[in-house]
């Protein structure tokens, strides 16, 4: 059925595991993500890039996996929100969202801790006006931010002692 | 400054009361939640909807022959067969806004731009949104019609011939004696205009379901995000002639809903259809914009004609107003706004002489559905605008003339002109303590001292003080249709002791975040004298379970009082239960017996107990032993918790129709570029009341989302319409949710007024209000000059700003002279 | 919303103008067009691939040329509806000689309906512009004219009936278009 030529064959790492495989041409990084891999911690929340539910890490850096081909990360190293913890384990960081109520919904929840990860990777004593900058790319509709922030700050400050 | 820390307490203090942390929080943390886009089912098809690009056009033809011929497409479904296997849904208005015709397609006719007009499913997402490209459909336009106010005049473009006009509703609602009123005050405030603008809560999952009409068992398995189900059965299960037993709603985790996912029973009657004529699971997430244009609005409203009657002592004895509510296209929810804001008639004050001429209007737009706030938003920020330009143009102080009109303290439990009765509450405590938190003398001197050193920043400072009336009684609908068979309002739960002796609980609620699985466990391990830890609540809802009654979902501001009522009862009687199984096993009397640790016990006697897993086992394996106990005990304890409530009068238009009343107040201060007219929050606060706070941190949690809906709606997020019916910014590209760096950091702090009311003191609050539309107009205004522009909407942008400081000439508010 | 353009062309205002008054020799010249279908001497249908930052939306459009006055003057009016999207469209082309060649004057009415309204109202002027100029270098291309000279192009968006806020279009010109 599919165009020979819409194939790209793809070797990709996701959370640690390899995956060599072929996606068709149109086939955004997001849903490569969801329904070929089954991981559903990533979420989609727009279709304009400006949300940020589908935040992911390509090669360590912060991505809107709904703006990206999956044939794009022919080569590179994804990492999604269930990457970021052991198995049965919580993070630090996600420990302090959970110690602050910075989960309501918990839609934007595996975004937000991708891209509060990779700030705190870069950052690792933000202030608050270098935490909500880190994060407007992140909506969330339920908290007003106010303990998203707490927590990020909060998690610095323990991985900082 | 309240500061909320998750504790660890000894287990004999109340969990209810403390930050508890969360029970639903492990599971999205790592992302294992399950959300209706995560569902999938064997076979499934996916389903794309091609929707009319005109706000207003007759559907002459649809060919759906090309992309049915599309390899991979299993079926599609058109306006003109929907029409043959759904009755129109059933409204809620009284004839002739009732006699619209509303289908799960369009029907003859598309009314907005977005309405869904065919549908298509195919193998693939995007297969079948390449095949709904290849329906052809002919379009003969028609004028549209988009004032909310204009769509009242005869000679508009009518959107529903059966109706004859585009008025859906009026009616007038008067109380005390407001003729009186304006001829005895000392003044009376013509104000022409206010408008509250079309905005929505844009939970950030949109909707989304996959629905299998199972051709074996007739039984239609829906799979969605949907928080109303019941709402959404009564209004799906006439229409397609099914049962309500086969209407299987399941639902686990929801991507925020905010009233929005209400009336997305009409996509679920329409995926149904195309289930059933392809033999498949019909799977089904909506586009961000297609959730922007055609799931549900927020209503918007315009007050003219304003009238108010000021005592010179400033006492303010009520209004007179035209009230134009904008249901967009279809009814749906609707009209129940027309009746829902008289909850908080007068708002937090003692007004006493009101009366409202309300209308409610059909427009080419999307069609509304109960937003964050529904109706009570809009009358409540009504009454606090004029409060505040009372205030300036009486020359009083915005802060002493609210303190005057408040109900007071000492007036609860308070009787409305409509009788509506507010339970408790501590107004002027919470004005203080706002005020506090911004450093009001501060802030005034900070203000005087940028007048007058020539700065290109102006100050200003805002209160906006709100209520949120919770745990509505429904047969406030008889009041705008006196034929509807509604009343009270109810929600049902079930707790019991599993095989094992295991303490599960089962909501016939549908959170979207509201934290119910931890306050259920909170409630329910205090009656039972356990940790919240070990009681276990379903994740979710699902009909199958028999925990639900007509009223159940989750919204309107009622979890704290009708969830968790009907958790209290439930577990009451799991309670009594293991206490009657405890005294046969202890062989002692009941009322010897008590309950903690995961135990039953004789007082005084610790070596006689009984552990949850021994009850449950006599009961459900070892009965013999139990004897004729077991005919009337079965750990299994459904209660429906119902507030007492009576049927409102409907000629006179009274009644009780909340059961509670939080409160918030708010106050901040602004920050406007003189060049630009941007607005910079520099500091906000906000005061909540809402009865016993059940998990502080949770509360907290919610005032700061609303708190953001809020300063989002005035600053940020307008859904802006042409003419034509075009939806001008339906996506998050041009729709500014509101972001972490647009939000302020937000200081709070509260007071706790118990509500005699409620099974547990508690009141609802999740709505919270919409305080911050008040507090930033109000802020805005504060900064303009004596004489100058007048705040008169909801949504002030830079560029509003920058024209309200320019403002000359005719001013939209009058002093009439005595 | 509206956009106006000016450009030099190098072949005759006769030749021009009958290239542009052909419906044949206009469905040739369109760019990112499939399926060409002339009814007659007016009228010409097409399935036009319009690119936008959303990708491509095609739309199935009718054209129709009128108001022809002999080597100065030329309507093309269009319609058309794709997916949930909508698109009509009215283009005055105005001719006059210039050294050897010639000068199109034109202006173009265009209403986009339909979700593509929001994101679209930034592109149209560019797209406009982008798809009139390819009509003219073919229909140059094809009298067999050199390169195309002087462009001196400007798309403006007025407000016109229907409100819409548009902010300075050249901004949102750019290359490749």
């Amino acid at each position: 059925m599919t165009d020979p030529a819409n194939v790209h064959p793809v070797t990709v790492v996701v959370n640690g595991d390899e995956h060599e495989t072929t996606v068709e041409a149109h086939t955004l990084l997001v849903h490569f993500i969801r329904d070929t891999l089954g991981l559903r911690g990533t979420h989609i929340g727009c279709d304009t890039g400006n949300c940020g539910a589908c935040t992911v890490l390509v090669d360590g850096e912060p991505t809107k996996s709904c703006m990206m081909l999956a044939a794009q990360v022919d080569g590179a190293s994804v990492t999604t929100v269930e990457g970021l913890s052991e198995r049965d384990g919580l993070t630090g960081l996600q420990q302090a969202f959970n110690d602050h109520h910075a989960v309501q919904c918990g839609y934007c929840t595996p975004g937000v801790l991708v891209s509060a990860t990779a700030l705190l990777e870069r950052e690792p004593n933000p202030s608050e006006e270098e935490v909500r900058r880190a994060l407007k790319g992140n909506l969330c509709r339920c908290t007003g931010y106010v303990n998203i922030v707490a927590a990020v700050r909060a998690a610095a400050g323990e991985v900082s002692e | 400054m309240s500061s909320i820390e998750t504790e660890v307490a000894p287990t004999t203090e109340p969990w209810v009361g403390r930050s508890v942390p969360r029970k639903e929080d492990r599971r999205l943390l790592k992302g294992q939640g399950a959300f209706t886009d995560d569902i999938w089912m064997h076979r499934q098809g996916y389903v794309h909807f091609l929707r009319s690009p005109h706000g207003h056009a007759r559907i002459v033809s649809i060919d759906t022959s090309r992309a049915e011929r599309m390899t991979g497409v299993y079926a599609t479904l058109t306006g003109e067969e929907v029409a043959e296997q759904q009755d129109p849904y059933f409204q809620i208005a009284p004839a002739p806004g009732g006699d619209l015709k509303d289908y799960c397609l369009a029907v003859g006719k598309a009314r907005y731009m977005g309405e869904p007009v065919a549908a298509v499913m195919a193998e693939t997402r995007t297969l079948a949104r390449d095949a709904a490209e290849l329906i052809d459909v002919e379009y003969e336009p028609l004028p549209a019609i988009t004032d909310g106010v204009r769509a009242a005049d005869p000679d508009t473009p009518v959107l529903h011939e059966e109706i004859g006009s585009n008025v859906a509703w009026n009616g007038v609602y008067d109380y005390g004696d407001i003729d009186w009123a304006l001829e005895n005050a000392d003044h009376v405030v013509r104000i022409d205009r206010l408008h509250f603008h079309r905005f929505t809560s844009a939970p950030l999952e949109c909707s989304a379901a996959v629905v299998s009409w199972d051709p074996g068992t007739g039984v239609v398995e829906i799979h969605s995000n949907n928080q109303m189900p019941q709402f959404a059965a009564q209004f799906m299960g006439p229409a397609i002639g099914v049962p309500s037993q086969r209407l299987h709603f399941v639902s686990q985790d929801i991507g925020g809903g905010f009233g929005i996912k209400i009336t997305s029973y009409t996509y679920l009657t329409a995926l149904a259809l195309i289930s059933r004529k392809a033999g498949r699971p019909a799977k089904w997430t909506e586009y961000r914009s297609e959730h922007m244009a055609a799931s549900a609005h927020g209503n918007e409203r315009t007050f003219l004609d304003i009238e108010v009657p000021v005592m010179s002592d400033g006492t303010i004895l009520g209004f007179r107003m035209k009230a134009f509510d904008d249901a967009g296209a279809y009814l749906r929810y609707e009209p129940l706004g027309a009746v829902i804001w008289a909850q908080v008639v007068a708002g937090p004050y003692r007004l006493k002489h009101i009366n409202v001429d309300y209308t409610e209007t059909l427009t080419n737009k999307c069609p509304c559905g109960p937003n964050r706030g529904y109706s009570r938003l809009q009358h409540l920020w009504f009454i606090e605008r004029v409060v505040d330009l009372v205030a300036r143009e009486l020359e009083f102080d915005p802060v002493e003339l609210r303190r005057r009109n408040y109900v007071q303290p000492e007036d609860y439990p308070y009787v409305t002109p409509n009788d509506c009765v507010y339970d408790s509450g501590d107004l002027p405590q919470m004005l203080d303590k706002a005020l506090a938190l911004i450093d009001y003398d501060g802030a005034r001197r900070r203000q005087a001292d940028t007048r007058s050193n020539g700065s290109r920043k102006r100050i200003g400072i805002g209160i906006g003080s709100t209520l949120d009336s919770g745990t509505n009684n429904f047969g406030q609908a008889r009041i705008v249709n006196p034929g509807l068979p509604f009343s009270g309002n109810g929600e049902a739960a079930h707790v019991k002791l599993d095989l094992y002796g295991e303490v599960s609980v089962r909501l016939g609620t549908v959170p979207q975040g509201q934290s119910h699985e931890t306050t259920a466990a909170q409630t329910v391990a205090d009656i039972l004298g356990m940790d919240p830890d070990t009681v276990d609540v379903v994740a979710g809802h699902d009909t199958i379970s028999n925990v639900y009654v007509g009223f159940s979902g989750t919204y309107a501001s009622q979890f704290a009082v009708t969830g968790l009522g009907a958790a209290i009862g439930a577990a009451e009687k799991l309670r009594e239960e293991i206490k009657v199984v405890a005294a046969v096993a202890l062989q002692a009397d009941v009322d010897e017996i008590e309950i903690g640790g995961g135990a039953a016990r004789v007082a005084g006697d610790p070596e006689r107990e009984i552990p949850f897993i021994g009850i449950a086992n006599l009961v459900y394996a070892n009965n013999a032993v139990l004897g004729d106990l077991a005919d009337t005990v079965s750990l299994n304890c459904r209660y429906v918790y119902r507030p007492p409530f009576e049927v409102p009068d409907v000629e006179t238009k009274r009644g009780n129709l909340t059961l509670t009343y939080a409160s918030q107040v708010h106050a901040c201060v602004v920050e406007i570029d003189e060049d630009t007219g941007a607005v910079e929050i520099l500091d906000y606060a906000a005061v909540d009341e809402c009865g016993r706070r059940i998990n502080p941190q949770v509360i907290e949690g919610q005032v700061h989302g609303a708190t953001a809906h809020g300063i989002g709606a005035a600053l940020y997020e307008a859904l802006h319409y042409s003419d034509d019916g075009q939806l001008l910014n339906g996506n998050f590209f041009d729709y500014h949710a509101i972001t972490a760096l647009d939000m302020p950091h937000i200081k709070t702090d509260e007071v706790e007024a118990p509500s005699p009311f409620s099974p547990n003191g508690a009141k609802g609050m999740g709505e919270g209000g919409g305080a911050p539309l008040s507090t930033l107009c109000s802020a805005i205004q504060d900064a303009l000059d004596e004489g100058g522009g007048v705040v008169v909407d909801t949504h002030n942008t830079s560029e509003d700003v920058w024209r309200l400081l320019r403002a000359r000439g005719d001013r939209p508010v009058q002093v009439m002279a005595r | 919303m509206r956009a106006h353009g000016e450009r030099g062309v190098a072949i005759a205002p006769a030749d021009l103008w009958r290239a542009l008054s052909d419906p044949e020799a206009l469905g040739e010249a369109l760019p990112n067009v499939d399926l060409v279908d002339v009814h007659d001497a007016d009228r010409f249908s097409a399935s036009v691939r319009f690119a936008t930052g959303v990708g491509v939306t095609p739309l199935r459009m009718e054209f129709t040329v009128s108001d022809r006055r002999e080597g100065e003057h030329v309507r093309i009016a269009g319609s058309g509806r794709g997916g949930d999207h909508a698109v009509e469209l009215e283009l005055e082309l105005d001719v006059a000689a210039q050294g050897s060649g010639s000068t199109v004057h034109w202006t173009a009415d265009v209403r986009v309906l339909g979700p593509l309204r929001s994101l679209g109202q930034r592109v149209i002027p560019g797209l406009a512009k982008g798809q009139v100029d390819a009509v003219l270098a073919a229909a140059e291309q094809r009298a067999g004219g050199g390169a195309p000279t002087d462009d001196r192009a400007e798309a403006v968006a007025g407000a016109g009936a229907d409100q819409d806020e548009v902010a300075d279009p050249e901004r949102y010109l750019g290359g490749g278009m």
